[in-house]
């Protein structure tokens, strides 16, 4: 039986519409679609899941230095600045560091966050010491460590002290008059804007 | 022929439940709605973000957000219970999905996108008359839609370095990371690395193979059984990755028996006129 003009119309919309897409996908998997746009290669791309073996799992680490704490760097919890854990046992703020890219690309971001863990922390910690300066770590574990290959439960991350220094890259160090003239400038921009 | 005239009870229940996932997956992310949706949160300025991406979307003020909220209720209401609506409600729901992942690529993943197109297609698929009977095509595009992504997933596995061809460990050095459950920590004290590269050939087998296994009845049965149990595998494995693991599981109600899928909709549909306390012929025209 045959259905009216109307749905031959949507099933062929559908149609075509399915068959682009499985086309684009497949070209994306076999990394022949650079040439579509990268809007559409968005909802084409989608699929590709763990398609290489890890050889480090690596994960950033935040550190602070506090006024009056005598420059030791203080490991912060980012779990404290944010309740989404949606990125394995790693929180959303994980995810943003992971997305900000390389060490170039990546130190607006990385300067913005600094600004906002500061911010956050006087708020959520007011007896505690005023944050000068932050650091952002990186830290490559490989693969077949005995503490991921054999271990006692769930993902922790290792204390700092327990891992190997070759394992741990120093991206950036920010002070608090980086992210304090940062926000400055926006403010004056934004006042800028008002004015005109 | 695409649009012979076929029951699409099995697609019926497809789109109810694809969005019922998607309802769930927003609930989890509502939980953390200021963080993740107003200013109250870290987000990157269009400045700071990587220039690969795309600029991110206005935050919503706070008042704003319980509307947000409501969208999504009142589509997956919707979508349920008046589908002659339904095209209307799936651009919304397109809407929708579509902010989530412009205002915060961060609490956004693949499935977000995995939405986004799922919505497309279901907006612009032909849909159905009374009884749910209308063109095959609304089934056959979304069973495709889910063997192309077990397909290209096997591909870009192959082709993405050949590490699954190469390596006999993958899947035992993915099991190590940030992931990690206390399951797949479990599996990694007790199962030989032998046991790790089963499954590793086992799931690039199932994926490359997913168009002949879900295509040929005598094969269906199994890799239903099998797809079933490797998103389960995933969900118990994998911290946070569940609400993708439901998302696929989902698509296999496309795979029911047609006769199975329509008991589902009759008794859906008898359980709300129950609960309604109507007759169902008064409410022939949202629920045939």
């Amino acid at each position: 039986m045959i259905v009216g003009f109307n749905k031959c119309f949507w099933s062929l919309i559908l149609f075509f519409t399915i068959g682009l897409w499985i086309i684009g996908a497949i070209l994306g998997c076999l990394g022949l679609g650079t040439h579509i746009p990268q809007a559409i290669r968005n909802y084409t791309n989608v699929s590709h899941l763990f398609p290489r073996r890890v050889s480090t799992w690596s994960y950033f680490v935040v550190q602070a230095r506090f006024a009056g704490g005598q420059g030791r760097w203080e490991t912060l919890r980012l779990a404290d600045y944010s309740g989404m854990h949606n990125y394995g046992y790693l929180t959303r703020l994980d995810r943003v560091l992971d997305e900000a890219g390389t060490p170039a690309h990546g130190s607006r971001a990385r300067l913005d966050l600094a600004g906002y863990l500061a911010a956050s922390h006087a708020r959520l910690f007011p007896s505690s010491p005023a944050v000068r300066e932050i650091r952002f770590l990186r830290v490559s574990m490989p693969v077949g460590y005995k503490g991921c290959a054999h271990p006692h439960g769930p993902w922790v991350p290792p204390s700092l002290i327990a891992v190997p220094p070759e394992w741990v890259r120093q991206i950036q160090v920010i002070k608090d008059t980086e992210w304090s003239t940062t926000n400055r400038q926006e403010s004056m921009s934004l006042q800028n804007v008002k004015n005109k | 022929m695409l649009w012979g005239e076929t029951d699409l009870a099995r697609f019926r229940l497809f789109e109810i439940v694809f969005t019922s996932t998607f309802a769930i997956y927003m609930c989890r992310n509502l939980l953390d709605a200021s963080e993740w949706l107003t200013n109250a949160g870290f987000h990157l300025s269009a400045d700071s973000i990587h220039p690969s991406r795309i600029p991110p979307l206005p935050l919503l003020p706070s008042w704003a957000v319980p509307f947000y909220a409501s969208g999504i209720l009142m589509a997956l209401i919707t979508v349920w219970f008046a589908p002659k609506w339904r095209r209307l409600w799936f651009v919304c729901l397109i809407a929708l999905a579509w902010y989530a992942e412009g205002v915060d690529s961060a609490s956004a993943f693949a499935l977000n996108k995995l939405y986004i197109v799922g919505f497309f297609l279901l907006a612009i698929s032909p849909g159905y008359e009374a009884a749910y009977r209308g063109p095959v095509i609304n089934t056959w595009a979304f069973q495709a839609m889910l063997l192309t992504l077990y397909f290209v997933t096997g591909l870009a596995k192959v082709y993405g370095g050949g590490d699954w061809l190469e390596h006999h460990d993958v899947v035992w050095t993915h099991a190590q990371g940030y992931y990690r459950t206390t399951i797949a920590a479990w599996l990694l004290r007790h199962l030989p690395m032998s046991g790790w590269t089963v499954i590793q050939f086992a799931v690039l087998s199932f994926e490359l193979g997913a168009p002949l296994l879900f295509s040929w009845s005598k094969t269906r049965p199994m890799a239903i059984a099998f797809g079933l149990l490797f998103h389960l595998g995933i969900a118990v494995l994998m911290k946070a990755v569940w609400v993708f693991s439901m998302q696929m599981a989902a698509f296999y109600v496309l795979f029911l028996r047609e006769n199975t899928a329509r008991r589902i909709i009759n008794l859906a549909t008898e359980i709300r006129h129950l609960f309604l306390k109507r007759e169902p012929d008064k409410l022939s025209v949202v629920f045939p």
